[in-house]
């Protein structure tokens, strides 16, 4: 089982600390998923985000943490995915808003990865540069583990039936958080 | 004698001959196209198209459904009739030719349901009795041994690339805490973040090797209750661990246990059945073996 914990508030949540107690920390400034953050008289800068997440003991390292956030604009829906921390040794292309793939270990004849990529823990805090006060939002965490072999492959290397080659062969497995919500 | 008589007369005629010939052709004929009409018409009753609709949407409600057909326009009765047409003429080309013998994954599927049969009849009706539970339990000891548990606080100090430097920094730490007679319960001030939890209550040793590591979770059960011990090397660094309560392995009364026991009692003695219905199927085989089995 991935564990992700969220936590939300109004400043800069890198001024926390990142120690053991950072989650003691974290609820004495803000909210945790799934509660509501409060208006303030100062909005700028917009919220502040602090996400840690563990991996699954008995799966693969960690890729990556997103914010998710959608929001309403005029009676639509967007959504906009941002990256909030990821394993080491690997570059965020600010131009074109993307980072590094992590890789792959996968190896799809006998289903075995590796934890040789990823990280074990990761732990990031964050601050929404496209904040509009005005706007209904909500945020959520996304943990996104290293590729690992998908079930049919495993079924695959086991039986020594050959996977169909419309079949994927791995997968990035994800966990989620409840989200905080934000209403003018 | 008469009778007979006048029988040989006619099995004699001609006519006879030709009208018995006649006779059993059109018995034949008939027959042949009586299969022929069989094989290649579908009739679609209302019946199968409940069955059919139940089946696909895995939903078995005989009413709800016949509701759905009643109330569906002549396109879709159509069209639904049409599917069920398609079903079942594939169903019958599959008799021509031997799926299980083309495709390996039909082949796989067809010997295990037939495992799956096998051993259901073969297991219907098995009970065990008292003495067979108890002898279950005496003969399996180690299948209900409770392993050992423990309860523990810890500071962590992470090894990041420089592991001297970290070793150091958990010597330091760990005669601070001493020093300070730091209690457990105020162990999350003082080191660094840990991946996963800070207390630990109640584990086994397999949680143990999953968060921390083989070496860490043999070396923890070492440790004695009540003082902060040394530091251990984990998978993620240096741990001062505190060891708070630890209970050894030990093997529960079967009363205890009873329910359990039987379960597992009851399953072995259906996998046997199971294992002797399969030898019995087998020994109606003549197995030819083409290779070297004596390796």
């Amino acid at each position: 089982m991935i564990r992700v914990r969220l936590f939300a508030g109004w400043g800069d949540a890198s001024l926390l600390g990142d120690g053991p107690d950072w989650a003691d920390q974290a609820y004495e400034w803000g909210v945790p998923m799934g509660g509501v953050l409060a208006g303030e008289e100062d909005l700028q800068g917009g919220p502040g985000f602090v996400v840690h997440a563990s991996k699954d003991p008995h799966s693969g390292n960690l890729d990556r943490i997103q914010t998710v956030k959608p929001w309403r604009r005029n009676g639509r829906s967007f959504e906009k995915i941002y990256d909030v921390a990821w394993s080491p040794g690997r570059m965020f292309d600010d131009e074109t808003g993307r980072l590094e793939p992590v890789g792959n270990t996968v190896d799809a004849q006998t289903a075995i990865y590796e934890n040789s990529i990823g990280a074990a823990e990761l732990y990031g805090t964050w601050r929404d540069p496209d904040f509009d006060p005005a706007e209904r939002a909500l945020y959520h965490a996304r943990v996104i583990e290293i590729p690992t072999p998908r079930w049919a492959t495993y079924l695959s290397a086991e039986s020594g039936v050959s996977l169909n080659e419309a079949v994927p062969k791995w997968l990035q497995e994800r966990a989620w958080t409840s989200p905080v919500y934000y209403t003018p | 004698m008469v009778f007979a008589l006048m029988l040989r007369k006619v099995f004699s005629e001609p006519l006879t001959h030709f009208l018995l010939a006649g006779a059993a052709l059109f018995v034949i004929v008939s027959l042949s196209q009586g299969l022929v009409e069989s094989d290649r018409t579908i009739t679609v009753t209302e019946n199968d198209l409940l069955v059919y609709l139940q089946g696909r949407a895995q939903l078995y409600d005989e009413d709800t459904f016949a509701e759905l057909v009643d109330s569906m326009s002549a396109d879709e009765l159509q069209s639904l009739v049409r599917e069920v047409a398609s079903q079942e003429a594939l169903y019958r080309e599959r008799l021509g030719i031997s799926l299980p013998d083309v495709d390996p994954l039909v082949r796989l599927r067809t010997v295990q349901q037939m495992r799956l049969l096998l051993m259901e009849e073969a297991a219907a009706g098995i009970s065990v009795d008292d003495r067979e539970i108890e002898r279950h339990f005496d003969e399996h000891p180690d299948d209900y041994r409770v392993p050992p548990r423990i309860s523990f606080t810890h500071v962590f100090v992470n090894a990041r690339d420089d592991s001297d430097h970290s070793a150091e920094a958990a010597r330091e730490l760990l005669d601070e805490l001493r020093v300070n007679d730091v209690p457990a319960t105020r162990s999350g001030r003082h080191g660094d973040r840990f991946l996963y939890q800070l207390n630990y209550a109640d584990v086994s040793d397999r949680l143990l090797r999953s968060h921390f590591g083989d070496t860490f979770a043999a070396e923890l059960f070492g440790q004695a209750p009540g003082a902060r011990g040394g530091s251990l090397a984990s998978d993620h660094g240096w741990h001062l661990v505190l060891v708070i309560r630890r209970a050894g392995s030990r093997l529960p009364e079967l009363g205890e246990i009873t329910e359990r026991v039987r379960d597992d009692a009851l399953a072995a003695k259906r996998e046997e059945a199971a294992r002797e219905a399969l030898e019995t199927l087998l020994d109606e085989y003549e197995v030819v073996v083409t290779v070297d089995a004596s390796r």
